[in-house]
Formats: C-alpha cells, structure tokens, sequence
C-alpha cells in the first residue's frame, strides 16, 4: 500500500494528523475501493509498484520553518558576491500537498564569461556536489527526493531565465515538474519575508514540448508572461519542537528582559535615492526588452525578404510553365518545397519566448516600484501627520 | 538575547598569552542553525537508540572574540557503555561540501543534544573536534531540547579547559559562556512568520502594506498602554515610577523635533508629486506591457 509507506517514511516530518488521514485515506482506497477518490482500487499485488501519488497534482507547497530560514540567510551571505544565488529544495509530495522538509544551498556560479569547457566543468561538478549533499543527508535519516529549487532576486524579478531554466531542467527529473520558490531579497531588507512558489503552467509544457516558441505556438497556448509560471499557495509549518522553542525564546511573557525589542525598521522613510534606484532598473528592464523587440523583428524582416525572395522564385516557375504550356510544351515539374528551402535558406521563425521574459520582468519591477510608491505614500501621510500636530 | 533560562554563564576575559588565539567570549546562534539542529535531533533519535545527536558547527570568528555560529551539520556517532565512535571520514566529506557553498564559514565546534555534559562529552570535545577547529579552541553548543527529561529547554554553550595534573582527554572542565540568538532585520521577519505559525500552518500572502498596517496598529496598541499608564498615574491609582516618567519625556521631545511646519510642507508636497509621478510611470509600463504581450500572440 503505496500511501501507507509513504506516510511512515516522512514520519518524522509530519504532523500526526496528516498521518492519520493518509492513513485513512490509504485505507480507504485499498480497503473497501469505495473512497471518493477519482483514482481506481490498484490491484494488491501491484500496489507496491503503482506510484499512487504521481497522478495527484500538486496543489498547496508546504514549506518547513528550516527551509525558510535557511533561504533567508543564503540571500543574506550571498547577497553581493554571484547574480544567480539558488539551492535545492528536498522533500515529499503527499495528497496534492509539496512538502518541502529541507534545502542546501548550491555553490554561487562565478559570474564570468561562460566558455565551453568551463561550462561543463561547473556543471559536473555542481552534479557532484548535488549527488554528496544527498548522499550525506541520507545517511541521518533525511529527506532525500529533490522537489524543486529555490532562488533569490531582488526586485521582484521572477521573470529570470536562470529561474526558468532550472523549472525546465527539472521536467524530466522530477515528478510533477518541480517547483521553485523565490525569495526577494529588497522586500526582505524592508522587513517583509516574501516567499512565493511557481511551477510552470501547462500553456508553456505544451509549448516546450513543441519544442517552438515561435509566435504561432504561443497563440496556440495562450502564452502570456502572467502565464508562463502558476503560483502555488504557500503554507509553512514548523515542527512541533522548533515551535515550542521559538515561542520560548521569542515571546515577551516568558523572559521580559531577554525578549527582542521590537523592531519598526519597516516604518522609516526610505531615501530618496530610492526613486532613481528604482526608476533606473525599469529604465534598464525596458531597453533590454526592447533590443530583443528589435532582433525579432530583424529576424522577422530577413524571414520576409527570403520568403518573398522564394515566393517570385516560385510564381517565376509558374509564369514558365504557363508560357511552355501555351507553347505546346511540356511543362517542367513543380519545383518542391523543400528544394525552394535548400535553395533560399529561410531562417526559422525566432523564438518569442526571451521577449516574453523579458516583458514579464519589465511588468514585475514596474509593480514592485508602484508597490514601494504606495508604502511611501502612507507612510509620507504619516510623517506629515505627526508634524502637523507639533 | 539570550536563550533558554537564567543563563549562569560566567563574563570573564581570561587572561591570553600574546601569540596563542584567545578564548571565545561570546556566542552568538544564528536560528538557521539552531532550526537545523532541532531538525536533526527530531530525525535522529528514532534510530539506533541514540539519545543524543551531535554534529557540527560552523561559523565565522570575529576579531572581539565572539563565535557566530551560522550552520550546522550532523555528524554520526554511535555510543555504548564502553566507547563512543564519531566517523571523522563522513565528517570532512560533508565539511568540504558545505566549504564548497560558503566557503567563509569554517569548523567552530560541535553540538549535542544531551542535557548534560558527562565522560564522553569531554572525550568527543578533545579528541574529535578539538583538533578540528586548533590553533583555535573548539566550542560546544549543548541544546536541551526539554524533551527527555524535566531540564527547561534552552542552549548552553561552553569552552573547554584542561583540569588535573597530567591533561587527559577525558578529564577536562566545560565553562559556561554566554549564548545569544542573533539575528539581522530580513531574517527577523522570518522569525516573524514563523512564530506566528498557528496550527502548524499559515499562509504567507502578506504584502509590504499588510505589514506596514501590522506595524501601525503594534504602535497604537503601544500608545494605548503608555496612556493607560499615564491616566493611570496622574488619577493616582498607581505609583508613577520616575524613570518611566523620564523616558516617555526624553521620547516625545524627540519625536517633535523636525523641520518648520512651512518647509515641511513644500518638501511634504514635492515629494508626494515624485511619488505619483513615479507610480503613474510604472502603471503605465505595466499597460504598455499586458497590451504588448497580447499583441504578440495576435501576429
């Protein structure tokens, strides 16, 4: 009984009541066959080998208080040093919920010039030390199934490719597809821990799976920027014992003296440095966007001129044999398709999907800096407030 | 701040031979690390009966002698009546792959989950990880998870020093040494979220103006005590205690001082007019966005 073992594996990681209703659930699927469930009673003998769990979608991320706060100090070590600052997160889907029980970092690709070699180099060794991490975590009883990775950014921008890749690389290695959760590092430095968990939407699996985002494939799947990712609401938990700790340590009734004093850092009024910070990288989001506009429609306009350049080719033909046939001749076989390509070397229609990115990432910086406008606001009503009372 | 109960740590500076690294004076946990231990413990005890787990601390020294613990790691070790074992290979495996990931962070000392110190700490603490961490003396973290028996739950942390005529790895003292939770202001949020946790699970869809209004009325609720305290006071139910008093006055005076009412007024406005500006700039990029990017799928 697949759930049943499942459930003792992670034993250690879940709340009792999430035992027991996958124990319920278990039963109830196997026992009887008669559960609500969508799924049908699986053989006995098969149950071993039937992976129950791979056919429900994920629907909630669960992640552990560990794992947050580990991400939160990667963000905050790693915070000038590489662009690309992500990890790998472990744990367990169970009944449409991810549960995510831990993480390690993966080490800062320095962020050079990408030759060849190196490349692979980094990539083997990177491959090396992922297969290390878990091999060590499995040797104290941790979990060791790879879920998804997380990354840090700043800005709100979640449109990174380097954030895409890794969703894509994970299709075939992990079940679902993976997950990635982003942590925004300027919200954090203003006191807000923001963490939110994507996965990629069906729109944009079926266009990889075409293997062409080209602008046909993307009116196919709808594919918008607010739709290459699916958000999944996220939910954290801490064990019951690390809960118990942080209420002891963290609470004021327990030990007045020692409680934290309280911190307003998320009440200051920001620099005014702060404007041109912002307004700069949409200024630098909106030019790269727009050379990339420019190099689809050079793309665009080389694939006209050779189109057009086959088109008279072909009504050239035409015109010939219209002529031959009027004369009484015989006319010459149509020249075929694919002689007209080898002959006029049309390019491949450009991928869209870097403009997509890149206008998604243009949306998210612009509402990040309306979010930050709006704070201000308030909190420069605040300030006139309390000096118009002096 | 501190953790776990009247800590009976001892603030001495001891005295240090010019050449030989002082001894830390101080130790700070970061909660990624403490969260990590406890997360090794729930994990470890199940198996083999071992009622403690221990493993490794890592961390930056700083030059005021004081030791942050930033991460940790399980080692394994098995103990019975007669030995304890600690695989050192399995050890510096994982050392050199979190020295791949954050290479600044190095071995500082070990924890364990036990609530008391015995032979076997003393015989893990010189044999095992002392030389780890030399020239530099190793610390131990002890975490009492208040779990196995009635101790209150806290950490300790304490240095070593050699005891008895002839030094043997067995016999040494363990002095306490203060021990403080730290943290910086992103992962005090996080701290946030997670002790607000309830029922073992909470959403974390919070926006900047969520947590701005949570700051706001924290405020009010302040306010709203110290005029309680105030009403209080003066109706004279209460004693007033004279450095309540001082402090409320040293806080209001300099809560009033800013610029004249004038100024403040024409910096109030110009700023508010940058403010829209900006936000009307970037609602119109987001326009031009959704309308580009519907455009494309129409060509």
């Amino acid at each position: 009984m697949a759930s049943r073992s499942l459930a003792s594996r992670i034993a250690g990681t879940l709340a009792s009541e999430q035992q027991a209703a996958a124990a319920a659930a278990g039963a109830s699927s196997s026992g009887t066959g008669a559960g609500g469930a969508a799924k049908e009673a699986i053989p006995k003998s098969l149950a071993g080998a039937v992976d129950v769990e791979g056919e429900i979608s994920i629907e909630r991320v669960r992640v552990d208080g560990l794992v947050l706060s580990k991400i939160i100090k990667h963000g905050r070590d790693a915070k000038s040093t590489a662009s690309n600052i992500s990890g790998i997160l472990l744990g367990i889907d169970l009944q449409g919920t991810l549960e995510v029980s831990n993480s390690f970092p993966l080490p800062s690709t320095t962020g050079g010039p990408k030759g060849g070699g190196d490349d692979d180099d980094a990539k083997a060794s990177h491959a090396r030390y992922q297969a290390g991490m878990l091999r060590q975590l499995s040797f104290v009883s941790g979990d060791t199934t790879v879920v998804g990775s997380y990354h840090i950014v700043s800005m709100g921008q979640v449109y990174k490719q380097t954030i895409l890749d890794a969703l894509v690389g994970q299709i075939e290695k992990v079940r679902h597809g993976g997950i990635a959760i982003v942590h925004d590092l300027s919200q954090a430095a203003r006191g807000n821990a923001s963490f939110k968990a994507f996965r990629l939407s069906p729109g944009y699996l079926a266009a990889h799976k075409s293997g062409r985002f080209h602008a046909q494939s993307l009116a196919q799947n709808s594919l918008k920027f607010s739709e290459l990712f699916v958000e999944l609401p996220l939910q954290v938990r801490t064990s019951p014992l690390a809960s118990a700790f942080l209420k002891t340590v963290l609470s004021p009734a327990a030990s007045p003296s020692s409680a934290p004093a309280p911190t307003f850092s998320n009440l200051a009024l920001p620099a005014p440095s702060m404007h041109t910070r912002a307004l700069d990288l949409l200024l630098d989001t909106l030019d790269q966007s727009k050379s990339e506009e420019n190099n689809v429609a050079y793309q665009s306009r080389q694939i006209a001129r050779e189109r057009a350049k086959a088109d008279s080719y072909l009504a050239k033909k035409k015109d010939e044999n219209a002529q031959r046939i009027a004369q009484g001749l015989t006319p010459f076989a149509e020249p075929r398709e694919e002689e007209v390509r080898a002959l006029f070397k049309v390019p491949l229609e450009p991928s869209r999907l870097d403009s997509i990115m890149l206008m998604g990432q243009v949306d998210a910086v612009a509402k990040e800096v309306e979010l930050l406008q709006s704070v201000e606001i308030v909190k420069m009503y605040a300030a006139r407030a309390g000096s118009a009372n002096a | 701040m501190a953790i776990g109960p009247n800590p009976s740590a001892i603030y001495l500076q001891s005295p240090s031979a010019s050449g030989v690294p002082s001894r830390p004076l101080n130790v700070t946990i970061h909660p990624a690390a403490l969260l990590s231990i406890l997360d090794h413990y729930l994990r470890g005890t199940t198996e083999g009966g071992n009622q403690r787990v221990i493993g490794t601390l890592l961390g930056i020294r700083n030059d005021n002698n004081e030791v942050e613990v930033r991460n940790s790691f399980a080692a394994l070790h098995s103990e019975t009546e007669e030995q304890i074992v600690v695989d050192m290979d399995y050890h510096r495996n994982v050392y050199d792959l979190y020295q791949k990931a954050n290479p600044r962070e190095v071995i500082v000392g070990w924890y364990s989950t036990s609530s008391e110190l015995d032979n076997y700490s003393a015989l893990v603490h010189q044999n095992f990880f002392s030389p780890e961490t030399a020239p530099n003396p190793a610390i131990h973290v002890v975490v009492n998870t208040g779990v196995q028996k009635a101790g209150e739950l806290g950490v300790k942390a304490y240095i070593s020093a050699p005891i008895g005529v002839t030094p043997r790895a067995e016999n040494c003292a363990f002095i306490p040494i203060p021990c403080e939770l730290k943290f910086g202001d992103a992962e005090r949020s996080g701290l946030d979220l997670l002790s607000a946790v309830q029922n073992n699970q909470a959403l974390t869809a919070s926006t900047e103006l969520d947590v701005l209004e949570k700051s706001l009325k924290d405020i009010i609720a302040m306010i709203d005590r110290v005029l309680a305290y105030v009403r209080s006071v003066t109706s004279g139910e209460t004693a007033g205690d004279e450095r309540i008093g001082r402090k409320l006055l040293d806080s209001l005076n300099s809560s009033l001082e800013g610029p004249e009412k004038d100024s403040m007024e024409s910096l109030f406005n110009s700023h508010l007019q940058d403010t829209l500006m900006v936000s009307y700039i970037s609602n119109l990029v987001r326009s031009q966005a959704e309308i580009s990017s519907r455009l494309v799928l129409l060509t």
